[in-house]
């Protein structure tokens, strides 16, 4: 197995099943993660798979969680199990007072600032959240038949009526894997966004590149 | 039997010829075909033989449900046993043959059992395991794996995995019959998403077979035009449902995968199954359902014989008749139980009379005549009278080669029982029919007793317009009372004893009349006793073809109706399922660490501790297992080793009440913990047994850090969060078990290696044993723990998952100069054996206290209140039953007992080794056990190893390594030093 030789202090979680793949590597949001594997696919494949852990991410969680977001100029989803997106940060509302934050468009200085506001030992009863997810991106047009097959929540209605900038947010398990889907309308069609622990990141990775490689799809690039 | 010419609506392609074998005969079929139409089409008449006396066997229901067509079927480099060939597609190259025979479905050589019927019994098999001499057994169980079983296993097949998919629907339709049909259209057209599964692979059901066009509304033909083309109906063909299991899964089983379907209401229009006659040698190829002979001809052109007789009480039997004139059989003569015909059948009677086809009613086939071969020559039938018999008097012969029963149906009700339906046996159908439904669940069509097309055409409209009210939550339509039939689909005794018995009532397990009897005879006489004796209903079709007959000797035997005697309960899977379907992907879920690439680099030998792999020990070359792992020892006792401990539970407990959470669940005191400390941590259930432990780090006044076992820490987490909720504590929990990556980087050079890549004072005084500190280390943000889990200096190390390569590599390059070595799982558990150290669930189970670990110092009894505080102080009045005990091995050499070992004392067991290893570090084997008070007083105790051998082991004063801690307080420099 060919380990990348890290110059960055991060590491992709998913670098080993990428190292499988015979990934090329570059460096993204000081994180190593692949630009290009041995046997990718097309960007207009059926399927597509795409490691976007390098983004920056933060959760929090308490009691006064919602107010201190909002208070800090925030849009915070309605109701849990919603997501909002505005400029380039997306804030998912995972439990009534439980949030995560990702910078989905590079460096966020709002998603900076709450880290250091968090990092500070915050404000009373909100409380940081360290997320190392590995995150992933699905698409193509035969998106739905791999969620068919690994998990078993139903989402047709909301691939038909994708959101783009606020909808809902899925906690499911795929292939025993708890995660987090948004599907979310982009150009291109409907993308799947996926988090779940980094330590089941390499498997839940492995077992979903090979049914889109059946499916006609692959991995793509983070870049 | 052999191809007809083309006929209207034929499923084959007759400009796709496929060759193939059977039993190494080359043969042709069509593209279309299924091995079994295929068979029949090249005249094979014998297709395998029986289970129990190996007779031969034709093609009977020709609809997937009997034993007879099952096929090994090599194709593709894959050998496949049990393949259904009633509806397995033939494919060009296939190499088929029948299962259960000893040289070959012709030449069987164990046809002589068909002789020995007389002295196997029913229950015979359980006979003759009851009493039996014990030194025979053997020879009997090998005799009955050899004579049993249907097929071959292979096992250097490969694994075949198959997708498993989710489906969901508002209404599931299964059946795709005239009834099936007009539910989902009519669901469909109220607005429901609808998905139809049919078994067949065209869409029709029994009624595809009906000579005449539909007396009214719309032809079928029409009606799945339009059901195919509407945009909310999904049709998956070929595909059966296996099982109803509870909200409405089905699980839809097609031909190379299952779907598990989430429907919100399912409409079963599965139809019936058209059932055997009872007569003797009713079991001879050329005697098959009248329904199978329709399929063969309408479908795939073949004809079943040349010269048939019917053996009729339904007007289907007729149709069939007159089918086989359509196709130039001959048809000799109609044998028609009922006295009478109603008006359906006598309809069709008068039009074969007019073909010169004679119908003898009132009368019964009382057997069938083999020929050499053992293929039906013809049969001998006569006068039915009121009893059933038949009037020997009467007696006629006829020859035919083909015998085609048509006396009547049991539904297919088996999904229905499941989803708990209750059921009510209707006299004047002659057949069970649903009685009451649970919510979202519906029946139309035969199985709901209405066999009339134009009345099953309304029963599935109701059907499908009440399911789509039901999804959306409106009154149910009202629903027409079940129309009457023009003619009894079933008759209630299609039975004809024999002396000379093999009139067989289970074709799958030859279970003949008479075994019924003397089942019953033998105090067997309820469905569910008579079915696990006799094994009726048991073999691959499940009872489709026998239960029913099955239930009507019954109810004969105790003089009771069917409705009095009842069925048998209905489990899933109602349809056999191919294994590798049942396993699709076979998804093990794993778990690494972000190490697990640099484990992998450096020759790590995995051990699962599920869904964890951890290097139990890294391979090194010329070094076999055990010098490996004691290299590694060595390493940390002496210079310097890193192991990762990322596995560990990782938890963050922070707020007002963090410290009042942690005083309730832990057994230890924590409100005094200075901050920058840490201190072990035992957990309790209410019973007082342990459950998990760890090391509590205090990082901040309302602010915990704390680990937990590596299997525990999911459950610890879910546990501290119900108890935070349940007692209102202001309290933020996070489980950072998979986000924090840890090392634990130890030995007397430890300090110095760390020294190099961190900024933070580590002197003894700054960073004491059992400290805890938050700093940088290798550039990356960090928890520090000082901990001495392997009795040298140890520092945890506690890092974001996506900076552990970085620190990982740093570490060991800043610990090349003092030999720094990786080392595993193995050899941890050995250095902190070699202390004496605990791991919960190794050496602990589920009721060991904290008194039987001897971890009374950990248990702080005076505190208010904890988690199996109450229960522990009912304990802490009772006598100790065991005491975790060290042991040495007195022999330097001989057997070393192992984890799981007995400690034997006066021939009883008085304990059991929890660890045990040999020791590099003290240079003999020693270890942990459970042992009763009185032997760790006496000093000594014997163990008994696998075969038997006796080990005397001498008690040890624990920890066996360092027993002043010293190792703790300072490096080899700072020692000298001092």
């Amino acid at each position: 197995m060919d380990a990348p030789d890290i110059g960055t202090r991060r590491l992709s979680p998913l670098a080993a099943a990428h190292a499988l793949r015979g990934a090329r590597w570059t460096t993204v949001e000081e994180m190593t993660v692949p630009a290009g594997f041995a046997n990718g696919c097309a960007p207009d494949a059926p399927v597509t798979l795409r490691d976007v852990s390098f983004r920056r991410r933060c959760g929090c969680k308490g009691a006064h969680a919602p107010d201190w977001l909002a208070q800090r100029g925030l849009q915070v989803p309605d109701g849990f199990n919603r997501f909002v997106e505005r400029d380039g940060l997306l804030i998912g509302r995972l439990a009534a007072t439980e949030f995560l934050l990702e910078a989905t468009g590079g460096p966020h200085p709002a998603l900076a600032a709450v880290e250091a506001a968090l990092a500070c030992d915050g404000p009373g009863a909100v409380y940081p959240v360290l997320r190392e997810d590995a995150a992933f991106e699905l698409g193509g047009a035969r998106a739905l038949e791999l969620l068919a097959q690994t998990c078993s929540f139903d989402f047709r209605p909301l691939a038909a009526d994708a959101p783009a900038a606020a909808g809902p947010l899925v906690m499911t398990s795929m292939v025993g894997v708890s995660v987090l889907v948004v599907p979310q309308a982009q150009p291109g069609g409907t993308v799947y966004r996926l988090w779940c622990d980094p330590t089941f990141g390499p498997y839940l990775w492995r077992t979903l590149l090979d049914i889109a490689e059946e499916l006609g799809g692959g991995a793509r690039p983070s870049v | 039997m052999r191809r007809l010419g083309p006929r209207p609506g034929e499923w084959i392609d007759r400009s796709r010829p496929l060759d193939f074998t059977f039993e190494g005969r080359p043969l042709q079929g069509y593209a279309g075909d299924t091995i079994s139409s295929a068979l029949a089409a090249n005249g094979v008449r014998v297709v395998g033989r029986s289970f129990k006396y190996h007779r031969p066997r034709g093609l009977l229901s020709f609809a997937n449900h009997d034993v007879n067509a099952l096929f090994q079927v090599e194709h593709d480099g894959r050998s496949r046993p049990n393949v259904r060939g009633d509806v397995t597609p033939l494919a060009a190259g296939m190499r088929v043959r029948a299962v259960n025979t000893f040289g070959g479905v012709a030449r069987d050589r164990a046809r002589f059992l068909d002789w020995l019927a007389p002295v196997l019994p029913v229950g015979f098999y359980y006979k003759a395991f009851h009493g039996f001499n014990g030194r025979l057994l053997p020879r009997w169980e090998r005799l009955f794996r050899r004579l049993t079983g249907l097929g071959a296993l292979r096992f250097d097949a490969p694994r075949v995995r198959t997708p498993k998919r989710y489906d969901f629907c508002d209404v599931l339709v299964i059946g795709g019959g005239v009834s099936g049909i007009c539910a989902a259209l009519a669901a469909a057209e109220d607005g429901a998403d609808v998905l139809l599964a049919d078994e067949n692979p065209h869409l029709g059901g029994s009624d595809d077979a009906d000579p005449a066009p539909q007396a009214e509304g719309e032809p079928l033909a029409q009606a799945i035009e339009r059901l195919q083309a509407h945009p909310r109906i999904r049709v998956m063909t070929s595909t059966f449902a296996a099982g109803w299991y509870a909200d409405h899964w089905i699980p839809l089983v097609g031909p190379a995968f299952m779907t598990k379907v989430r429907a919100r209401a399912v409409i079963v229009a599965q139809g019936a199954f058209e059932q055997p006659a009872v007569f003797r040698n009713n079991d001879l190829p050329g005697v098959m359902l009248a329904g199978g002979a329709r399929r063969l001809m309408r479908r795939y052109a073949v004809a079943p014989c040349r010269r048939a007789a019917i053996l009729a009480a339904h007007a289907s039997a007729y149709d069939a008749a007159l089918d086989a004139l359509a196709c130039g059989i001959e048809v000799a003569a109609v044998i028609e139980l009922r006295h009478e015909l109603p008006p359906p059948s006598a309809a069709r009677a008068q039009r074969l009379a007019a073909r010169g086809v004679p119908v003898a009613t009132g009368c019964a086939v009382r057997a069938a005549r083999a020929d050499f071969d053992g293929l039906l020559a013809g049969i001998e039938y006569g006068s039915l009278r009121a009893d059933g018999s038949v009037d020997r008097a009467t007696l006629r012969t006829l020859e035919c080669d083909g015998l085609w029963m048509g006396v009547g149906f049991a539904p297919a009700h088996g999904l229905l029982l499941q989803a708990g339906a209750r059921l009510t046996f209707d006299e004047a159908r002659q057949q069970f029919v649903p009685a009451a439904l649970p919510p979202g669940v519906f029946a139309c069509g035969r199985v709901n007793g209405v066999f009339d097309p134009a009345g099953k055409r309304r029963d599935g409209a109701w059907a499908g317009a009440a399911a789509a009210a039901h999804v959306a939550g409106r009154a149910l339509p009202p629903q027409e009372p079940r129309p009457a039939e023009a003619e009894c689909p079933s008759h209630p005794w299609p039975i004809v004893a024999h002396e000379k018995g093999k009139n067989f009532v289970d074709f799958d397990e030859d279970l003949q009349l008479k075994d019924l009897a003397n089942a019953a005879q033998e105090g067997f006489d309820s469905s569910e006793l008579l079915k696990r004796y006799s094994t009726l209903g048991m073999g691959p079709s499940q009872g489709k073809h026998s239960a029913m007959n099955g239930l009507r000797v019954l109810a004969r035997l105790r003089r009771e109706s069917v409705g009095q005697v009842g069925g048998t309960t209905a489990r899933p899977l109602f349809h056999p399922v191919p294994m590798s379907v049942l396993a699709g992907r076979g998804f093990a879920v794993a778990r690494d660490t972000p190490l697990h690439a640099e484990h992998a680099r450096l020759g790590a030998q995995w051990m699962l501790a599920p869904p964890w792999r951890r290097p139990e020990f890294y391979a090194r070359p010329g070094l076999t297992r055990e010098q490996a792992i004691r290299e590694e020892v060595r390493a940390v006792r002496e210079g310097v080793g890193v192991i990762d401990v990322g596995t560990l539970g990782k938890i963050e407990a922070r707020g007002r009440d963090a410290v009042q959470l942690l005083e309730r669940v832990y057994t230890g005191r924590f409100a005094n913990l200075k901050v920058g400390m840490t201190r072990y941590g035992l957990m309790c259930d209410e019973a007082g047994a342990v459950i998990d432990d760890g090391v509590i780090a205090r990082l901040g006044d309302s602010h915990f850090y704390f680990t937990t076992t590596t299997g525990g820490s999911a459950g610890v987490y879910r546990e501290l969060t119900r108890l935070a909720q349940l007692w209102g504590l202001e309290v933020g929990i996070v489980n950072l078990t998979g986000h924090l990556a840890a090392i634990n980087l130890a030995g007397p050079h430890a300090r110095a290696v760390l020294r190099s890549l961190c900024a933070l004072d580590l002197s003894e005084a700054a960073f004491p044993y059992l400290g805890a500190r938050v700093g940088e280390v290798a550039g990356a943000p960090a928890r520090l723990l000082r901990v001495g889990f392997v009795g040298e200096v140890g520092y945890e190390i506690h890092v974001p998952a996506s900076q552990a390569v970085a620190l990982w590599r740093a570490l060991l390059r800043s610990g090349e100069a003092f030999g720094i070595r990786p080392f595993g799982v193995e050899a941890q558990r050995r250095l902190r054996l070699e202390k004496g150290h605990l791991i919960i669930g190794q050496d602990s189970d589920g009721l060991t206290t904290p008194f039987d670990l001897n971890c009374d110092w950990a248990v702080k009894m005076d505190k208010p209140f904890f988690v199996g505080q109450r229960s522990l102080r009912i304990l802490a009045r009772q006598p100790r039953r065991q005491v975790l005990t060290g042991f040495e091995v007195e022999a330097a050499d001989g057997p070393v007992p192992q984890e799981g070992h007995l400690v034997i004392e006066g021939g009883a067991i008085a304990g059991r080794v929890t660890s045990c290893a040999y020791s590099p570090t003290l240079q003999r084997v020693i270890g942990l056990a459970f042992v009763r008070p009185e032997l760790r007083a006496r000093g000594g105790f014997d163990i008994r190893c696998d075969g038997g051998a006796r080990v005397p082991a001498r008690v040890a004063e624990l920890p066996f390594y360092d027993r002043d801690n010293d190792r703790q307080k300072l490096d080899p420099v700072e020692r000298a030093a001092a």
